[in-house]
């Protein structure tokens, strides 16, 4: 099989698992997991979850006594609450564990969200999605579907919290479809803790002139894998991407994005960051594939990862597959330290070594805040950078 | 204020200055000239502390202090500044921030009070409206995205905000139009006091006609072969750099 027929392959089997979603044992990929000979896991071993995974699969968890944290990570600014008041405000939720087998938080359900709010409404609470499990808990499998509709604009805040549990294994699916000339915001901030592992994949789709800004934060977590697929389906359909990881110690963070561009007059930007101090890792596999005939694509992919120490890992590979004549489309990688004439520069005005280390670190990852558009979050994600920098990399306080 | 003795200077093995004496009072403007390679940027940086560019030999001393074993931020702190021939671009560090923080780690050196948040305003709303500079450069990344003559605005307007004793200018006039060149040399000249000495590190004479120095000094190879007062840098500007090096190989 051709490489184009193989993509073409994944591209409808994506748009399938978003129309009907897979059983969830084939989701769970808990069995049978790939190993490092699969190019898309190959720094990301997963020996030690599955480890994981055989120790806790029998246990069931009560569901009740799951339900840990209620409070947003941006409560401060968003004034945000879990999903009882979206359903206040005229969003209809339905919720249905993935798999009776696996117990979940009582926010870590299944859940489809249809919003039910037309026209060019507002959707003014934002859904926030809170996966905290509680002590005790030892694996949370969820899997949710939001759809917004035809002209709407909404905010989803997806935030995974430490909620006192110990090494859980945590899995989760989302399926989002923006609606025509409808825009979503998401913010996606993964705090889950340093014992916990997390296996997330996201499917997303855009109909014609609909606009995706998300926005993910991972830091404070333990392993994390998130797949990000993102399909272009309606001309005039736009995705603005942007991911920071802050990791130190032994994090372990992987973002793996699959953009496609489906049909002419598409565009996309993603721009990703990483921090790694200590012996963190990150691996970030960015591709974009452009479908044959769509001629007007334009797709910039950049990824600038900062590497603290020598024993920190940086994996990073952008990939551009084009098979449309007229495009524009650009991708680039750097991994680098700290810029040597930006630390003698704030020296030369007079600041420590120490705090100009910290200022271009925060400087660094504060960067990608112009890309969020939500300006009533930037507080609380700053704040957060600040306290995960303070905390992990002994950078981020402010001077 | 200022007395540099045959001073050495080995950048990446390559020996750059080769005994450099000078002598700078309060409130002196001294202009450095030279061709392309003499070490011109090497003393600015040298003086301001930069890995990179240490001393072989010689010495520095500044208001009595030995200012080669003093750290960057620690020469920062006692008054000396240097105006980058390339100000460096920060992203994400608001030019606000970074203003009180390099003000705030000064003063602290020295044993003062922080400033604080109003009084800083303050502070920057009186140099701003003696420079005549837009506050939205306040409100932009340091240095980014800024246009050539900005940056030097910018570095003149961190000059005014630290008031240092000593201000090197490495080749502000460089990459600027006239009017750009005349705005700079106007805020230039708004900061001279009976205190504060200048070091103007320049290729070109046509700054000069706008900061009017005390002291000429020709730099080449590694030295200063000549001084005098701001006729030499006229007839550096008719002459060329030429002479120097004929004069040279006299000497050799």
């Amino acid at each position: 099989m051709d490489q184009a027929a193989q993509n073409g392959g994944s591209v409808s089997l994506l748009l399938d698992a978003i129309s009907s979603p897979l059983p969830a044992q084939q989701r769970s990929g808990l069995s049978g997991l790939p190993s490092t000979r699969t190019e898309a896991w190959r720094y990301s071993p997963l020996r030690a979850l599955e480890a994981k995974v055989r120790a806790w699969a029998p246990q069931s968890v009560d569901v009740a006594a799951a339900s840990a944290i209620e409070t947003s990570l941006l409560a401060s600014t968003l004034a945000l609450v879990p999903h009882d008041l979206a359903v206040a405000n005229g969003a209809v939720w339905t919720a249905t564990p993935v798999n009776p087998h696996f117990a979940a938080a009582r926010s870590a359900f299944a859940q489809a969200a249809a919003l039910s709010a037309g026209g060019s409404q507002r959707l003014d609470a934002p859904l926030l999605w809170i996966c905290a499990p509680k002590a005790g808990v030892k694996l949370v499998q969820a899997q949710q579907q939001f759809s917004v509709p035809e002209a709407a604009r909404a905010l989803l805040v997806i935030e995974q919290q430490d909620g006192g549990a110990q090494d859980t294994l945590t899995n989760l699916l989302y399926q989002i479809h923006v609606g025509a000339s409808a825009t979503l915001d998401v913010l996606h901030l993964q705090c889950a803790g340093a014992s916990q592992s997390v296996i997330e994949r996201s499917e997303i789709t855009l109909a014609a002139n609909a606009t995706l800004n998300y926005f993910e934060l991972q830091c404070g977590l333990g392993w994390a894998r998130h797949e990000l697929a993102i399909a272009l389906i309606g001309s005039g359909a736009s995705a603005n991407v942007t991911a920071l990881s802050l990791l130190s110690g032994r994090q372990h963070s992987d973002i793996q994005l699959s953009l496609w561009h489906q049909v002419p007059n598409t565009r996309s930007s993603t721009r990703v960051k990483a921090i790694a101090d200590g012996r963190a890792r990150s691996v970030f596999n960015g591709k974009i594939w452009v479908a044959p005939g769509s001629d007007g694509t334009d797709a910039q992919l950049k990824t600038n990862n900062l590497l603290l120490s020598d024993t920190a890992e940086i994996d990073a590979k952008p990939e551009l597959e084009i098979y449309a004549e007229e495009v524009t489309c650009s991708h680039g990688a750097t991994v680098g330290q700290l810029d040597e004439r930006a630390l003698f520069y704030l020296q030369s005005r007079g600041i420590t070594p120490d705090d100009a280390r910290k200022m271009l670190i925060y400087a660094f990852a504060v960067e990608l805040l112009s890309r969020v558009d939500t300006a009533a979050a930037h507080p609380a994600i700053k704040q957060l950078m600040q306290s995960r920098l303070a905390d992990q990399i002994g950078a981020g306080e402010q001077i | 204020m200022l007395e540099i003795r045959d001073l050495h200077v080995t950048v990446a093995g390559r020996a750059i200055l080769k005994g450099l004496n000078l002598q700078v009072k309060p409130g002196e403007v001294h202009a450095i000239m030279g061709p392309n390679g003499a070490g011109k940027s090497t003393l600015g940086y040298t003086l301001a502390g930069r890995e990179g560019y240490e001393a072989a030999s010689g010495s520095v001393q500044f208001n009595g202090q030995d200012l080669l074993a003093l750290e960057p931020q620690a020469r920062a702190a006692e008054g000396v500044f240097l105006a980058f021939q390339y100000p460096v671009e920060i992203p994400g560090v608001n030019n606000t921030y970074f203003l009180r923080a390099a003000l705030n780690a000064q003063r602290k050196y020295r044993g003062e009070p922080e400033i604080d948040a109003r009084e800083f305003l303050s502070l920057v709303r009186q140099k701003l409206n003696v420079l005549h500079i837009k506050d939205d450069l306040l409100q932009r990344a340091v240095n980014e995205g800024f246009s050539g003559g900005e940056k030097k605005r910018n570095e003149i307007f961190q000059m005014a905000m630290l008031e240092p004793k000593l201000a090197i200018l490495d080749e502000t006039d460089s990459g600027l139009d006239i009017d750009a060149l005349k705005r700079v040399a106007e805020g230039v000249n708004l900061l001279r006091t009976p205190e504060r000495a200048f070091i103007v590190i320049t290729h070109y004479q046509r700054l000069l006609d706008y900061i009017v120095p005390d002291f000429v000094h020709v730099l080449a190879d590694g030295k200063i072969v000549q001084s005098g007062d701001k006729h030499l840098a006229l007839k550096l500007e008719d002459e060329g750099y030429a002479w120097i090096k004929q004069r040279k190989m006299v000497e050799a």
